[in-house]
């Protein structure tokens, strides 16, 4: 249509007698609106008589007017939210889409060290978490590891709330030394978990802080948050589960303990016990996806508190050693292992520094002469 | 986090739906690509201590003007008027700020044993308050305390005996305002600024005004000439009262003005997603949308009203400032425009907009046809400084139900109106000159309005005069989704969708038009460069 705006009458100077154009043609597809409209104009009877009757079924008839009203009520739902959207399957019942020309904020992170574990930490999440790890995940682990558990005793030596510093070899060990504890420890006892692995989904997160207690704890960089989280839960009353290697093992061997455990040990005063876990690696390693049944051992060594002339770091090499002498005691004996501390003779918990093959070797030897690891 | 200001979005295949108000539920509509979509700023910060900001601001007033306490002295007569049920919207939820402010004030004038104290609701030609309406914007401390002793009056335009004419401008403008008021020691007027046009000298000058004044700035051509009400230095309206305040002050009138701002934090938690950009609506933010839409579209008209009627805003006080009547209100001013103001660039052809529920004439009633026209050709359109946000000959595109319903208490004389005037005619000007006189000196309408909660009989031609800028500039107006036959006696065009509706657009501006949506409210103020 020819179109001269500038040229239109002013409007609101005669009352309109122009037909509205709104009244759209054939090929124009109609509204939800539109389509209403025409549903409540046209008689509803006609749409009833356009429908087949069955003959010699008299009976049916009744059946049929259900299923009619059935369909009826289904198409005017079905109508009613188109008029409101755009569709069942568009915005807003999915997610909007994001305009390209509009740039994305930094979103509000849920997951990482902001996922928020609070709720796990409630009465009723405890219940539940106390119920599968003893009711499933002890007996579980009874007959997959059957585990030898050595030095519970040395914990009524000391007052909690207590750190507990293990070797990592295995996701096996979480489990196995939660269950490992007495239950008094057990059932309020959190685990300091790697943010960017256990953490990254919400549904990860979600399960690690169900089933384990598990708390985020930013590994890869200096983030005060995390720690003081932890700091905050020891000083209420919670154990503290910790891996100071903040990664599994790649080949059997520990790596260098880092200053976590023993930064909040300084910082709450909560004693430190070094824990060594030994078979896990051999049921289920690092790049391992099949768990295997095997026997292990949890040896819970003696408290060690931080010094008042002792940083985080030299107190962190104090519970390295501490773990060390415990490998030896379960490589030896208690005795044996005492001496040879005592004479600076223990041996390295992160092995020989020689070529990968020397360290598989030793470490076998390490393992009582078993099968090497690529024969398994 | 410093809340973002307005933002001026450019659609394109990308883009999510946008929402439309419509009426008493919303729309999802998706706009052309290449249409722009004028989101408002994000609310700002309210005060954290909005009382001690209160005595604050009466102790350390701006302009001229002395601290309250310092103006106020036993004996005196003192009066307290305050803005009516229009103001704000949706109602503020409690405290009300005035309710605040009033408090703070008599907690002073008890302090330096004032007896004499009246509070005047500033109806202008509105409706009478409810009493529970009242007890809501002040309280029920203050509403106990000078309701039963009748020491809290409703502003009567129409009570010969309690109004003092008290000259005329330089343009020969009566200024007739309410003799209690004008004969005290000290008026304090109690503003809200929800937008730019209000306070300043229109709080007394308007607000407690009789017809024989307001017909003077309340008419066609001052409205024509307002371009906009939200810009002071291009308004007529404006201009106007500004002349009446300064002859009341020349009376001898001593006026305390205290202003407020509030926030555009406009709808509670429920309603959240209005508040948001579309593209950043949450699980949360959809859920709320379809549950609303849903429930909303379900239940009856007149329960689906009385539900969003009831809805209070958690408005946040963001400003508070006292003293001499201009000099607050360029404070004022700023802090409305602080928080509405959004950089525009360039009109355009064709501008859309959805109406909500309420105006500030239809607070616990109907939106009448006429109110829906006033509200987007009057109010929406206005918000603008420069130059209004659709070129000379546009289209503007409104939806809204426009139901053909009036309420018979509160808009008496819009049935007669709408029924008898606009039959004849929409030109303002010949309504104007041919029907208002009859409709503002009708016995009827006078007692209803003096007597029930009934508008003045005036007052539907003042909404219609509202319009007169936008009828003047613009080349047609479409309601979207409205009662045809009500949308045709108003003298605009129906649409069933926004699709048939720029279709309609299109023959008047021409093909491939330039398109704006105005995702409002919460309320923005456009400067159109």
């Amino acid at each position: 249509m020819e179109t001269t705006p500038r040229d239109k009458g002013k409007i609101g100077t005669t009352v309109p007698d122009k037909t509205d154009i709104n009244m759209t043609t054939a090929n124009v597809p109609q509204s939800a609106d539109t389509a209403t409209d025409s549903s409540t104009t046209s008689p509803e009877p006609a749409r009833q008589t356009a429908l087949p009757s069955l003959p010699g079924k008299k009976r049916a008839q009744p059946a049929l007017r259900h299923v009619r009203s059935a369909l009826s009520a289904w198409a005017r739902a079905s109508s009613r939210a188109r008029s409101l959207a755009l569709g069942p399957r568009s915005f807003p019942w999915t997610a909007p889409s994001w305009p390209s020309s509009v740039d994305r904020p930094p979103s509000e992170s849920h997951t990482g060290v902001n996922f928020n574990t609070g709720w796990s930490r409630k009465y009723p999440a405890r219940v539940a978490r106390a119920a599968t790890m003893d009711w499933i995940i002890k007996p579980a682990a009874a007959v997959l590891a059957t585990p030898e558990v050595i030095g519970l005793d040395k914990l009524a030596l000391a007052r909690g709330p207590f750190i507990f510093a293990a070797n990592h070899s295995s996701h096996f060990d979480t489990p196995l030394l939660l269950t490992s504890l007495p239950p008094e420890i057990r059932h309020r006892c959190v685990v300091a978990a790697a943010s960017d692995y256990f953490f990254d989904r919400r549904w990860k997160g979600f399960l690690s802080a169900a089933v384990l207690g598990a708390i985020p704890l930013e590994r890869e960089r200096v983030d005060r948050s995390s720690a003081r989280a932890a700091c905050e839960l020891l000083a209420s009353g919670w154990h503290l589960v910790i891996f100071p290697e903040g990664t599994r093992s790649v080949d059997g061997w520990a790596q260098e303990f880092r200053g976590g455990a023993a930064y909040l040990s300084r910082r709450t005063g909560c004693p430190v016990v070094p824990v060594h876990v030994k078979g896990t690696r051999a049921m289920l390693a690092k790049d391992s996806r099949r768990l295997r049944p095997g026997r292990t051992r949890v040896t819970f060594g003696p408290a060690l508190h931080c010094l008042e002339s002792e940083d985080a770091r030299r107190f962190a090499k104090r519970i390295e050693a501490g773990v060390a002498v415990l490998a030896d005691e379960v490589s030896t004996d208690w005795w044996s292992a005492l001496r040879r501390s005592a004479s600076g003779e223990t041996p390295d918990l992160r092995g020989p520094q020689t070529s990968p093959w020397r360290r598989a070797w030793l470490l076998e030897e390490h393992h009582d002469g078993r099968h090497p690891e690529w024969l398994r | 986090m410093s809340p973002r200001p307005g933002f001026v979005f450019e659609t394109d295949r990308s883009s999510p739906a946008t929402l439309f108000w419509h009426g008493e539920g919303f729309r999802l509509e998706k706009l052309p690509t290449g249409a722009r979509i004028v989101y408002p700023p994000e609310p700002v910060e309210a005060l954290t201590d909005p009382v001690a900001q209160i005595r604050g601001a009466l102790e350390n007033p701006v302009g001229d003007s002395p601290p309250l306490s310092a103006l106020l002295r036993a004996g005196m007569r003192l009066t307290i008027a305050f803005d009516d049920v229009s103001l704000p919207l949706p109602p503020m939820r409690s405290p009300d700020v005035r309710q605040l402010v009033i408090e703070s004030v008599l907690d002073l004038a008890a302090e330096a044993s004032v007896d004499d104290v009246v509070l005047i609701a500033a109806l202008a030609l509105h409706r009478r308050m409810t009493a529970s309406e009242l007890r809501h914007a002040l309280g029920d401390r203050i509403y106990d305390a000078f309701a039963p002793n009748g020491l809290l009056v409703q502003h009567d335009a129409e009570d010969q005996a309690n109004l003092v004419h008290l000259g005329l401008t330089t343009e020969g403008e009566d200024v007739e305002i309410n003799k209690r008021a004008a004969t005290s020691d000290l008026l304090v007027y109690v503003n809200i600024n929800l937008v730019a046009m209000d306070g300043g000298h229109k709080s007394v000058a308007t607000g407690l005004a009789s017809y024989r004044s307001l017909r003077h700035h309340h008419n066609v051509r001052t409205m024509q000439h307002s371009r906009s009400f939200m810009d002071q230095e291009h308004s007529e309206l404006h201009s106007s009262n500004w002349r009446m305040g300064r002859l009341i002050a020349a009376s001898g009138v001593k006026v305390f003005q205290i202003e407020t701002t509030l926030n555009t934090n406009t709808f509670p938690d429920q309603f959240r997603f209005l508040e948001r950009r579309e593209w950043e609506w949450s699980l949360k933010d959809r859920a709320s949308f379809l549950a609303t839409s849903f429930a909303l579209e379900r239940a009856p008209a007149g329960v689906a009203r009385k539900v969003l009627q009831r809805t209070c805003s958690p408005y946040g006080l963001s400003s508070v400032q006292a003293g001499e009547v201009e000099a607050v209100h360029a404070v004022t001013t700023e802090n409305v425009y602080r928080q509405q103001l959004v950089e525009v660039e360039g009109q355009t052809d064709i501008l859309t907009m959805g109406l909500p529920y309420i105006c500030p004439y239809n607070v616990g009633s109907i939106m009448n046809p006429i109110l829906v026209a006033c509200t987007g050709l009057g109010y929406m359109f206005n918000m603008y400084l420069g130059k209004p946000l659709v070129r000379p000959g546009g289209v503007l595109i409104m939806s809204h139900p426009t139901p053909w319903a009036f309420d018979p208490v509160y808009h008496p004389s819009y049935i007669d109106f709408f029924e008898q005037v606009l039959s004849e005619t929409t030109d303002p000007f010949e309504i104007e000159a041919n029907f208002e006189e009859s409709f503002a000196r009708d016995p009827w309408y006078i007692h209803l309005y003096r007597t029930g909660h009934a508008y003045h009989g005036v007052h539907p031609f003042y909404m219609w005069y509202w319009c007169a800028h936008a009828l003047d500039h613009l080349g047609a107006v479409v309601i979207v989704g409205g009662d045809r036959s009500a949308v045709r006696r108003l003298g605009f065009k129906a649409a069933s969708s926004l699709g048939d509706a720029l279709e309609m657009a299109e023959d008047v501006v021409g093909r491939h038009p330039s398109i704006t949506h105005l995702h409002s409210p919460p309320l923005l103020v456009a400067r159109v460069s």
